[in-house]
């Protein structure tokens, strides 16, 4: 076992593969006999792997973001076109219950022209009329 | 392949001085340790690489091999594979990929996910193999208590949220450059310095220092 460890920085540029050619090889050799060194770079290798994950979940917490950012674009025009056809349709019904529906002079609360009964006596003249001035008198207790 | 001086130049080639190799397939695949790789192969993005290796290109296969194999050996050494196991299943794991490519059982090819995926399955196959053999006693001083297990998982997880929030702490060009070298896409220090028009001394100086702090939050701060 060789007596002289590798420094840390030599073990990270190995593992990102930083190092040329021959440094590689030597760091290769020397953790085939020093088993420290080998220890320290499979910490090492064990980091990359998990860099690796955080970059994954990183990259997927980008992506949800955009997706969202991108959602929230789109919905204001989804709002201000539902709106739109809303009220288009509420104008639409005004106006076709306005000119086109049937006036329904039945239903209660509706004016109803009072029919004038007139008395017409024999001979056809009329002698009582229920729009007569002073008709009514008699119903306020006059 | 116990020797680590020849190593740093591997290539797949198919000539000169083959050091053969039974394939599983019945064929058989030569795999031989080179320097050079095919200078046109050089020149090829990633997907261009992959396609032509799926095609049965022997120089992009080669060139592939050269960019990711270092990946593969390190992802094996990070899973308590010795240098020289791991070295040896790194090349097996490749004489697989190449194996399941001339089967016609390879659609597509990403790197080096895939071929770190094969090489830790080899890995683990093998250390399967040598537990099965060992005898029993040795074996049941293996077997963890689960609460201890379950408290492991529950620190890992901690860990990772809080080297994830140390990442979205660094400035957007380091998180850039740390996600390039470590995502999905498999690009090495040259092609992220490339795309991101910084010196390839930079990139790895970015890389140190984001390594660092998310090494502090994993281990904590050393004196």
């Amino acid at each position: 076992m060789s007596s002289i460890h590798l420094p840390e920085s030599e073990l990270e540029l190995y593992v990102i593969d930083g190092l040329d050619a021959l440094r590689a090889a030597r760091v290769e050799a020397h953790v085939f006999e020093c088993e420290a060194c080998a220890t320290a770079l499979a910490h090492e290798a064990r980091l990359e792997l998990s860099f690796a994950r955080v970059a994954y979940a990183d990259d997927r917490v980008t992506r949800e973001a955009a997706r969202k950012s991108a959602a929230r674009v789109r919905h204001p025009r989804v709002v201000a076109a539902a709106c739109a056809f809303g009220g288009a349709l509420s104008m639409a019904a005004a106006w076709l219950m306005w000119v086109g529906a049937p006036v329904d002079t039945s239903r209660a609360g509706a004016f109803v022209e009072p029919e004038i009964q007139n008395v017409r006596d024999a001979d056809g003249v009329v002698v009582s009329a229920v729009d007569e001035p002073h008709a009514h008198d008699l119903l306020d207790g006059g | 392949m116990s020797d680590p001086a020849i190593w740093f130049g591997i290539a797949v080639r198919w000539d000169d001085e083959p050091l053969m190799r039974p394939s599983h397939a019945g064929a058989s695949i030569a795999l031989t340790l080179h320097e050079a790789t095919p200078s046109h192969a050089h020149d090829m993005d990633e997907a261009t690489l992959c396609d032509q290796a799926l095609r049965g290109d022997t120089a992009s296969w080669s060139a592939l091999v050269q960019k990711h194999n270092h990946r593969v050996v390190v992802a094996l050494l990070g899973r308590g594979a010795p240098m020289d196991r791991a070295k040896d299943i790194a090349q097996d794991a490749w004489l697989r990929l190449v194996e399941q490519q001339r089967e016609g059982r390879l659609s597509h090819l990403q790197l080096p996910g895939l071929a770190i995926t094969q090489a830790t399955f080899l890995f683990l196959e093998s250390v399967r193999r040598v537990r099965r053999s060992e005898p029993l006693d040795d074996a049941s001083d293996q077997v963890m208590d689960p609460r201890a297990n379950a408290e492991a998982t529950l620190l890992t997880e901690e860990r990772f949220a809080r080297a994830e929030k140390v990442l979205a702490r660094c400035s957007p060009s380091a998180r850039n450059v740390f996600k390039l070298v470590y995502g999905g896409e498999g690009l090495d220090h040259a092609e992220v310095a490339t795309r991101l028009g910084l010196s390839l001394q930079r990139v790895r100086q970015i890389i140190c220092e984001v390594r660092k702090l998310l090494r502090e939050s994993f281990e904590g701060v050393r004196p």
